[in-house]
């Protein structure tokens, strides 16, 4: 047997339910996006549904919130991720600490956000706290931080959950190679400030930047954390996407598929942009 | 009234390399390294180490594998703080000095060049950390890049260089400071054979243009010899010899430095009276070593066959074991009457046949006797 022939039967199995279950999940979308409905009664192939939603003021505010949740959250775990493998670093103890970054990673979201709305909640242990120690009158005067307009609950979660990943990639790029290159810019006259902007923040760059992308792509398109901590509108783009699809209107079907499918697009860009990064940054550390 | 651009960047330049407008002799340092010791747990790394190196000397720090010369490097850089010691350049300790400001360029066996800057920016790095101007950096950058022959280079990035090239970008990195002290951890020892020649030119000759005081690390002995004036022999973390590449090789120290040199014959015996006498009494050669137990030590290439002629003074009778061809010549393995062995590099052709015997002539001014040790 062919090596090749035997590397695509021991991955025929994994292959069998990726294209079952996801290329045959993001046809079927793109097909009843498509206005390809046949439980409907409805064959005709047209773009209305992708024309209704993006002239939607509903889809118009998901989209707002979407970004601004994704990209804040993004932003803020880079920064946080960063600063804290610098910090981990700087204190010693990597392996130990790392250990503990690994343990949060395994966190699943749900319960992050079940974690969140205990803490920020109007009745939450913050403003319980704030209460107890007389910073408010009473527990409605701390400001929502849960089912909020602006969507800080559903940050708030993304950016703790976000920033242990993002610290793990980054503590993986903190390794000797970074520390010799900070020793040979020491000689080159670089003080500690200027060893950290011009050379462990440029080199640290490309791998929090795809650990970046690959995080933004995953807050764009995930449902659980704004479905529990987000208010039912404005929402995000995938809650928008799967109240559609749950509507008791199933012609309303083709518009959550053209949501799901502009989720997709959106996904696929950063998942594009992140192979790129990958790319770079593997031609870099030849 | 308000001063113009270029009189401010040309003070920031001035203060960012003072020493860029002397001569090329003007910034080499004196360096004086004394006891120093180095422990990693409870492995010394470095066991009172003293070190001298003259102002715009070229020394090689030679030494086996975890001898601690790296340390010492580092410890002079400023990357590695020692237990017990002093690091002294012209006078001035800097054992409190971080390695920022130490007056120290380093170049280690990996090139370590910056992943997201191109050669002229990595060249350039170390002008742009004290402060210089733009113009000034990109003037001194295509001077060091003419030197070290990349002129058309300075555009690219690391990842599209040759081994040989990023190195050359790391030592021209190193030198655009100025330094007066230039430290080189094994520069080459990543590169091929003939590049690495062509490196040890290029090193030399930067050495020579800019006057600069150079410490090399080197396990390689012919690299050593190659290129520097002065060696150091360490050995678990001492010196164990030093001098010119000639005095180490032909006069060393102490049997370790001989021995890091290549094969060498070592006979033991007694000194008395002006003479050194093998213990079989077969060898006795003049000498000014004091009285005492002695080893001789005698390269092979330093014996030759003796003629047919009658024995000369210091000809010594052998029993030929093997004869192995190496190229430009015969490595002859023999043995004494008493079973020391003898080994005689000879002349391809030499008149040598595996179980017979040989008279070999011993030259007295090139044998080295070494008092005390056995």
């Amino acid at each position: 047997m062919s090596p090749r022939l035997r590397i695509a039967l021991l991955l025929a199995p994994a292959l069998l339910v990726v294209g079952v279950f996801v290329v045959g999940g993001v046809l079927q979308a793109v097909l009843q996006s498509l206005g390809f409905a046949p439980v409907v009664g409805e064959s005709q192939w047209s773009l209305d549904a992708y024309r209704r939603v993006l002239a939607d003021p509903a889809v118009h505010a998901s989209l707002l919130l979407t970004a601004r949740v994704s990209l804040i959250s993004t932003a803020a775990a880079a920064v946080l991720g960063t600063a804290l493998a610098l910090l981990v670093r700087r204190l010693g103890g990597r392996r130990r600490l790392a250990v503990l970054f690994h343990g949060t990673l395994a966190v699943p979201h749900l319960v992050g956000a079940l974690a969140i709305g205990l803490l920020l909640a109007p009745s939450g242990l913050l403003s319980r706290a704030a209460y107890r120690l007389g910073l408010v009158d009473s527990v409605q005067d701390v400001p929502a931080l849960t089912q909020d307009a602006f969507g800080w609950g559903i940050i708030a979660e993304y950016t703790w959950k976000e920033t242990f990943f993002v610290a793990v990639v980054a503590l993986a790029a903190l390794g000797r190679r970074v520390s010799d290159l900070e020793d040979v810019a020491s000689t080159l006259g670089a003080s500690r400030w200027q060893r950290l902007r011009e050379v462990t923040l440029p080199v640290l760059a490309p791998p929090v930047a795809a650990a970046s992308v690959l995080v933004l792509a995953f807050v764009t398109a995930s449902y659980e954390v704004p479905r529990l901590l987000g208010r039912p509108y404005p929402t995000t783009l995938s809650v928008e996407a799967f109240q559609r699809y749950r509507d008791i209107d199933l012609t309303s079907r083709p518009e959550a598929m053209a949501l799901a499918v502009l989720v997709a697009l959106l996904t696929t860009l950063a998942a594009l942009a992140y192979l790129r990064l990958v790319g770079g940054l593997a031609r870099r550390s030849l | 009234m308000r001063r113009r651009r270029h009189e401010r960047d040309h003070e920031r330049d001035a203060a960012a390399r003072p020493a860029a407008d002397q001569p090329a002799s003007g910034p080499a340092a004196r360096v004086a390294v004394r006891d120093l010791v180095v422990r990693f747990g409870s492995t010394t790394a470095v066991d009172g180490l003293d070190l001298d190196l003259e102002p715009g000397s070229f020394t090689a720090l030679l030494g086996p594998s975890g001898c601690g010369k790296s340390t010492t490097l580092a410890v002079l850089a400023g990357l590695q703080r020692p237990d017990a010691g002093s690091v002294r350049i012209d006078d001035v300790d800097v054992l409190g000095s971080p390695p920022e400001h130490r007056p120290v360029g380093l170049v280690l066996q990996k090139p370590l060049l910056f992943p997201h800057l191109d050669v002229a920016r990595n060249v350039g790095f170390g002008l742009r950390m004290a402060g210089a101007s733009r113009a000034h950096e990109r003037a001194e950058v295509r001077d060091m890049l003419r030197r070290v022959r990349l002129d058309d280079l300075g555009a690219r990035r690391p990842h599209e260089l040759s081994g040989g090239q990023e190195q050359r970008v790391s030592l021209a990195r190193a030198l655009l400071r100025r330094p007066r002290v230039l430290l080189l951890d094994e520069p080459f020892s990543q590169l091929d054979p003939e590049l690495r020649d062509d490196m040890r030119g290029l090193v030399r000759r930067l050495h020579d243009e800019l006057g600069v005081t150079t410490l090399f690390v080197t396990h390689d002995r012919d690299e050593a010899v190659d290129v520097a004036d002065r060696v150091v022999v360490l050995d678990e973390g001492r010196v164990v010899g030093a001098g010119t590449p000639e005095e180490v090789y032909t006069r060393p120290d102490t049997l370790a430095t001989a021995r890091y040199f290549g094969p060498v014959n070592e006979l033991t015996g007694e000194v008395a009276d002006g003479r050194f006498t093998s213990h079989d009494g077969t060898l006795a050669v003049p000498t000014g070593a004091t009285a005492g137990p002695a080893v001789l030590v005698v390269r092979p290439e330093a014996l030759a066959l003796a003629g047919d002629a009658a024995p000369a003074a210091y000809d010594v009778r052998v029993a030929v074991k093997e004869v192995r061809f190496a190229g430009t010549h015969l490595v002859v393995e023999t043995a004494l009457a008493d079973g020391t062995a003898l080994r005689a590099h000879l002349p391809v052709g030499s008149a040598v046949v595996p179980g017979g015997a040989a008279r070999l002539a011993l030259s007295p001014e090139r044998c080295h006797v070494l008092e005390g040790q056995r």
